[in-house]
């Protein structure tokens, strides 16, 4: 089996995007004096990463399993489930 | 195995939810989907029913079934935050194959499975494992990480999956088959350690992974069975309250008792000390490398005399930095907590 790139991984899910209305927000302050900045390796869709010295989260694609939340010692990511009929929707689970 | 009674069975959830939903469709249950509860409406310490944001929905008593993130229990006040050594994530994918091509690579006939726990290399040696089971056209396969030793160790989910599918075990395993659907999943592995002080309150009650009701035994990580057992158990708690008109703490205290006689207690506590024997980490970095090294000398045959295997496997271990004395703990703690 070919490897499948994270991209394309995730382009084999079926997302309802919930334009407009991010269910992560990041506080960018508390990120500036984190050390280990985990998130940038733990989310297993690898939505986060590190731009001008911000991080940045593309949340579209989020799974929902909530590890970046549990992980962030500085407590500066503020995440939810997304509305109510929006996010990944899993055909096989 | 492959006749009544079952040993194990695996589902692919997105499937079986559905099908459990019609259970209770048939049963006289109205299911409401697609809205989110965004919290508990309380009046004075009483739960009183949930709130959507826009919309109300007031109830005798709220059962919070919402996951190892349940929100909803931990604004009641019934849960705090999970340590991060008790949490683990997983990262799976599912792979389509036909049929028959499963039933050949695995030896199966009619409405068998199978399942492996893949442990070592397949987690880069972060603390966890890997999983592969089959279903009926399709292979799910994944890796679970404990998040302490994975920010530790600072490898990458997706690309510990990606390194799973290319080992020689599993790679001819998958061979032809089409990734249809990539996943993740937050998981408690602390069993009885990480279960709240309280599971219930005033009109509430909290059940499975919200209640921290998971098992990792080290060879299995349990976590449907319980739900649905510690759903029976409030199922009947909340039926004697409704008999009595009597939805208070103290009424549905009868909740902790169900679950005290049903085997979800019994299991975690029984359970109770494979956390700790899970600590170590030679478990995950040196144990499989310790196999590895042993066999791969017994099975060398290069003209060289051979030793007798105690000594091999004495070798074996020293080489791996592994004392006689940490093999022994290892070995007592393992036979008592499992």
């Amino acid at each position: 089996m070919n490897r499948v790139s994270l991209p394309d991984k995730l382009s084999l899910n079926k997302f309802e995007v919930d334009e407009g209305e991010p269910h992560i927000l990041i506080n960018n302050d508390l990120c500036k004096s984190c050390q280990p900045k985990s998130c940038l390796l733990v989310c297993p869709a690898g939505l986060y990463s590190e731009l001008n010295g911000e991080i940045i989260v593309e949340w579209a694609g989020c799974l929902e399993c909530g590890t970046c939340r549990a992980i962030c010692e500085k407590e500066a990511i503020d995440w939810k489930y997304p509305r109510g009929g929006f996010g990944i929707i899993f055909r096989q689970g | 195995m492959g006749h009544t009674p079952y040993n194990a069975v695996t589902v692919l959830r997105a499937k079986f939810d559905r099908w459990l939903a019609e259970k209770a469709e048939e049963a006289g249950a109205m299911i409401v989907t697609g809205i989110k509860v965004e919290k508990v409406i309380k009046e004075g310490n009483r739960v009183i029913g949930i709130s959507t944001g826009d919309e109300e929905m007031l109830a005798d008593v709220v059962i919070a079934a919402d996951g190892i993130n349940s929100f909803i229990s931990q604004e009641a006040g019934l849960r705090g935050e999970i340590k991060l050594e008790h949490l683990a994530v997983g990262a799976k994918a599912l792979i389509e194959l036909p049929r028959a091509t499963i039933e050949e690579r695995f030896h199966l006939t009619g409405n068998e499975g199978t399942a492996y726990a893949i442990l070592g290399e397949a987690t880069h040696g972060v603390a966890g494992g890997g999983f592969l089971y089959t279903n009926q056209e399709s292979l799910s396969i994944g890796i679970v990480m404990r998040l302490d030793d994975l920010v530790k160790e600072r490898v990458k989910p997706p690309e510990v999956l990606d390194d799973l599918l290319e080992h020689p075990m599993i790679a001819p395993l998958v061979k032809g088959g089409t990734m249809t659907e990539y996943g993740a999943h937050l998981t408690g592995e602390g069993g009885l350690n990480m279960v709240p002080q309280k599971l219930y309150t005033d009109g509430m009650l909290i059940i499975g992974d919200a209640a921290g009701f998971t098992i990792n035994s080290g060879l299995v990580i349990r976590g449907m069975d319980l739900a649905i057992g510690s759903g029976m158990a409030a199922a009947e708690a909340v039926i004697e309250a409704k008999k009595k008109g009597d939805f208070s703490e103290n009424s549905l205290s009868a909740y902790s008792r169900n679950l005290e006689e049903s085997f979800v207690m019994k299991d975690l506590k029984f359970y109770a000390k494979a956390p700790g024997f899970m600590e170590s980490d030679r478990l995950y970095k040196d144990y499989s490398s310790v196999v590895n090294k042993l066999f791969n000398k017994v099975y060398t045959h290069d003209l060289t005399p051979k030793e007798h295997l105690m000594k091999v496997a004495t070798k074996s271990f020293k080489e791996c930095g592994i004392s006689m004395f940490d093999l022994a703990k290892d070995g007592i703690m393992g036979v008592r907590a499992l």
